[in-house]
């Protein structure tokens, strides 16, 4: 049987660009679903390191939402703050230390 | 064990890091102090993001010393925050505690300190990461105090 490929979505994509239900995880099944492929498409997807998913027993993966968003092509969602002269994000030492006193 | 991270891949080891993060939920990233001896990062994870109600958050934060060498690490805050039910797990190595470790099991608060050994930023957001993707509750056993050094 001729195998079905699976090409990721290009990038730039917008999470409103898909109307499937959010949820944390999704199962193999469930993003098979999706995109219209077989399960064992998607477990080669995530065999090749082409879909990150978490193997939580011997034959169950789970798939985040966030890595699902990304094979998609919808750009991690960071947000960046540098600042070469800043202390804001080393409060927390601060804070830490002087609870802990 | 002194902690270095080469100066000249130092950035886009971060990015790296954040991309690696974002795949559990929206990153707030922050590289602050590059201009001055002390450098501190922050990843702060909101899980599972895109709009979602938030179920967990992370924390993972580094301070590191400039030296001839690169960035030597001074001190680290890694933190997983699961909200339903409440708990926690966290590694730390700040202040007059040194290295150290929290755990509070659901519906248990606590600011034990415990003995822990040294961690680094990439492994320890896996092993937090999976207590997550596999919805594991937050267990304390085997924890021993820690006295202040």
């Amino acid at each position: 049987m001729a195998k079905r490929s699976v090409v990721a979505a290009r990038t730039g994509r917008r999470p409103e660009d898909f109307s499937f239900e959010r949820k944390a995880f999704y199962s193999p099944a469930e993003v098979a679903r999706i995109l219209g492929v077989s399960d064992q498409t998607v477990l080669d997807l995530v065999h090749e390191d082409r879909l990150f998913a978490v193997q939580i027993g011997p034959r169950l993966y789970r798939i985040p939402l966030g890595s699902f968003m990304q094979f998609l092509g919808v750009p991690p969602r960071i947000t960046w703050t540098r600042n070469p002269r800043g202390v804001v994000a080393g409060r927390r030492f601060d804070e830490l230390d002087r609870r802990e006193r | 064990m002194p902690f270095v991270r080469p100066a000249r891949t130092f950035a886009q080891t971060l990015d790296e890091i954040a991309k690696r993060l974002a795949r559990y939920g929206d990153v707030e990233a922050a590289d602050e102090g590059t201009g001055i001896r002390r450098r501190d990062l922050s990843f702060v994870v909101t899980a599972p993001g895109y709009g979602m109600p938030v179920v967990a958050t992370f924390e993972f934060r580094e301070r590191y010393r400039r030296m001839t060498a690169g960035w030597l690490r001074e001190g680290y805050v890694f933190e997983y925050r699961p909200l339903s039910p409440k708990s926690r797990r966290a590694h730390h190595e700040h202040g007059t505690w040194g290295i150290h470790q929290h755990c509070e099991p659901p519906g248990k608060s606590s600011d034990e300190h415990y003995q822990d050994v040294e961690r680094l930023l990439e492994p320890t957001a896996e092993e937090l990461g999976g207590l997550y993707d596999r919805g594991e509750q937050i267990r304390c056993l085997g924890l021993r105090r820690k006295l202040r050094r």
